[in-house]
């Protein structure tokens, strides 16, 4: 058997990619409905996502971060819709605190069966008990077939976060300063099948979870021998790769006063590109968190 | 185009057995013919056993003797365990190959062929879809010997669907199927004392019941399907969910780096831990199932269910196996079963005949009987005829009730 994978070794040959544009058509429109069937008895769903978990953390640590620690307010609820919708959020930290709180908003909006998916990177899945408890709460490899699945076929809110991993090291001088929308395709699912979209703007999140160190900036000479250890690292498992995107340090959440207030951009269809629409839904969430600061009189108390 | 005449590859094969029991219940289905090397191991009775293996040339013969219009093909092997790679070879590649040459040719009367595939072909990876369905490609090339031959043998199918337009091609990709009579490597591994699982990974789980699968096949050799369908079961079940539900602790003894070295330790132990388990134990695989639901075809089982009845199957099996005797094939035997004029066939034209003769005997007795007990008053006559009728449990619109009713207006 070829050692690969299975050992937690990256394969060594190149990945077969399948462009978005060339995936094949979805099943006909007649067969979405034979979705499955709820099993009452069953704790866990067929994402993996666990009610019993959820319920644990809602009630204990779940509570305790909306409600005194970062003390949220929501703004413009009203604007999501009953069947289901994709929110896109801004980067903060490795961790986003904010996820957990969007999910509390969704749940008593529209009750405890209707909850919040949160897409994460797909390599996240190789690490060793990380990938097994994201997807306990409800958090989803960020796949073009599995936000098909969830918002169209499902009708369920999905949260992505459509800023490039790289955004969520951004030092706490530029936070609040939204990165070009890199990851689309959620956002072009979405528009492809009708579905809303909505901006999340949350403030107080990005220094509720700030990147105190990043990693430094190499002088010139030592850039290159970075260069030739990252692609050795393509070798290591898919577990430590996926690792290494975190930041380095970064501590704890802060008591950060949270406000998250929903942005909504009309769509102009097909005659806008999905990703100058992109630009404009990120203009708005931006343009919103700066009214928000304007307001804001303290980080801790709101 | 409805099937009629159907050869059935793999016949010595669980599904080729099942499948052929399946069939003979279709009185639409006028010949049966099933091949294969060793001899069944179910009682079929109006299937024609041929033992040949799969030279094209003699299938062929036979398909076109028995003018078959449908070919069901169930030999795949989807489980390596316990299988050489040579086997695997020869009996997915070459005999996949020979037995769709042997429904080629011009004047081949071969209308409808039926492949039963797995759930393998899709692997699985850690950026997989959560969801397999049945237009998504691989993303990653085939890593072990089992996946290679099945992705050889769609090919082989695709192609000859490709060639031969004419023929409707139905492509079944069956995930883990469990059952109390399927021997597979995932059903010993659920048989531990102990559920063995890779340190940091719950994976996803579907299942099938084998149920289900021969229900499948029998439902795209009887209809008119055409394309590839998944067959797993309603329900994606967690390794520690499966684990509960049979009664089993969930152990996380095999580390998540150098799974492979650890599994060689296993295997020299006995437990069944195949390379394409391996992936599975670690990311597990979902399969979209809507496209054969969208068919008409209902599953009896969830993944759950599926799950509880196979532990159901654990607790009773050693009580219930000293209890059954298999079945062995005789050619004499079969023959004269078939063929003797001696053996009563229950279900033959002569007793349907005979039980049909019975039952209009009982009713003509029960006329008599009633014209017998003489003419009731005259006002209310057929009011109480209904009450007694619906005391009886019949009505005045069935034979009896309406010829009970034409007797009582005509004595009034």
């Amino acid at each position: 058997m070829p050692r690969s994978e299975v050992d937690g070794r990256a394969p060594t040959r190149r990945r077969q990619m399948v462009p978005a544009e060339k995936l094949p058509t979805r099943l006909p429109a007649a067969a979405q409905r034979f979705l499955p069937g709820i099993e009452p008895a069953r704790d866990v769903d067929d994402w993996g996502r666990s009610q019993r978990l959820e319920q644990v953390f809602d009630n204990t640590l779940g509570d305790l971060l909306y409600d005194l620690w970062f003390r949220v307010e929501a703004s413009n609820v009203d604007l999501l819709p009953s069947g289901g919708a994709l929110l896109l959020s801004h980067r903060a930290g490795s961790l986003a605190p904010h996820a957990a709180m969007l999910s509390r908003i969704v749940r008593e909006r529209f009750g405890p069966s209707r909850r919040l998916y949160v897409l994460h990177e797909p390599d996240l899945r190789a690490v060793p008990a990380l990938g097994a408890m994201l997807s306990r709460f409800g958090c989803v490899p960020a796949q073009r077939a599995n936000v098909e699945r969830l918002l169209v076929d499902e009708g369920a809110f999905v949260l992505a976060f459509p800023e490039p991993v790289a955004a969520a090291l951004k030092p706490l001088a530029r936070r609040y300063r939204l990165a070009r929308f890199t990851e689309l395709d959620a956002l072009a699912t979405a528009r492809a099948a009708g579905v809303p979209v909505l901006g999340a703007a949350v403030l107080g999140v990005e220094e509720a979870n700030p990147t105190i160190l990043a990693r430094p900036r190499l002088p010139a000479p030592l850039r290159s021998v970075r260069r030739r250890v990252g692609r050795l690292s393509r070798r290591f498992p898919a577990a430590v790769r996926a690792l290494a995107r975190l930041p380095l340090v970064q501590m704890a959440f802060l008591p950060a006063k949270m406000r998250i207030d929903f942005v909504a951009v009309p769509d102009p269809g097909a005659a806008l590109a999905t990703r100058d629409y992109a630009e404009l839904v990120r203009a708005a969430i931006e343009q919103r968190l700066a009214d928000m600061l304007a307001r804001r009189h303290s980080v801790w108390t709101g | 185009m409805s099937s009629r005449r159907v050869l059935v590859t793999g016949l010595s094969s669980y599904w080729g057995g099942r499948l052929a029991q399946a069939l003979e219940r279709h009185p639409a289905i006028e010949a049966i013919v099933g091949v294969d090397v060793e001899e069944p191991h179910v009682e079929l009775e109006r299937t024609e056993f041929v033992q040949v293996g799969a030279d094209h040339a003699l299938l062929r013969r036979i398909v076109e003797a028995a003018r078959i219009d449908t070919v069901v093909d169930t030999r795949l092997i989807v489980d390596s365990w316990g299988v050489s790679v040579g086997e695997l070879h020869d009996q997915n590649v070459a005999g996949t190959m020979n037995i769709l040459a042997a429904c080629s040719g011009p004047g081949s009367p071969v209308r409808k062929l039926v492949f039963k595939s797995s759930a393998h072909y899709y692997g699985r990876h850690q950026d997989d879809p959560a969801f397999f369905d049945e237009g998504m490609p691989r993303t990653y090339p085939p890593e072990t010997t089992l996946e290679r031959e099945i992705l050889e043998a769609e090919a082989s199918v695709a192609e000859f669907a490709e060639q031969r337009p004419d023929v409707r091609v139905a492509l079944l990709r069956c995930t883990m199927v469990l059952g109390p009579d399927i021997d597979t490597s995932h059903a010993r591994l659920f048989s531990l004392p102990v559920v063995p699982m890779i340190l940091g990974f719950d994976p996803r789980y579907q299942f099938v019941h084998q149920d289900d699968v021969v229900r499948a096949l029998e439902h795209a050799t009887v209809n008119d399907l055409h394309g590839i369908y998944n067959v797993a079961a309603d329900g994606v079940l967690v390794l520690s969910e499966v684990a509960g539900l049979l009664g089993k602790l969930p152990v996380p003894i095999l580390p998540p780096w150098g799974t492979s070295l650890a599994t060689t330790l296993l295997r020299r132990l006995g437990v069944p831990v195949t390379p394409e388990m391996l992936r599975l134990l670690r990311f597990g695989r979902g399969l979209d199932n809507r496209r054969l639901k969208a068919t008409g075809f209902h599953y009896r089982y969830t993944s759950r269910e599926t799950v509880l009845k196979f532990a159901e199957h654990l607790r009773l099996h050693p009580i219930v196996r000293a209890m059954q005797e298999p079945y062995r094939y005789e050619r004499a035997v079969e023959e004269f079963l078939r063929w003797s004029p001696y053996v009563k066939r229950p279900h033959g034209p002569e007793e349907q005949l005979r039980a049909r003769i019975a039952a209009l005997e009982t009713t003509v007795g029960e006329l008599e009987r009633r014209l017998r007990a003489g003419a009731s008053p005259a006002g209310g006559s057929r009011r109480r005829r209904r009450r007694e009728a619906d005391a009886e449990g019949t009505d005045d619109k069935t034979p009896v009730g309406k010829a009970s009713v034409a007797v009582e207006d005509g004595e009034r």
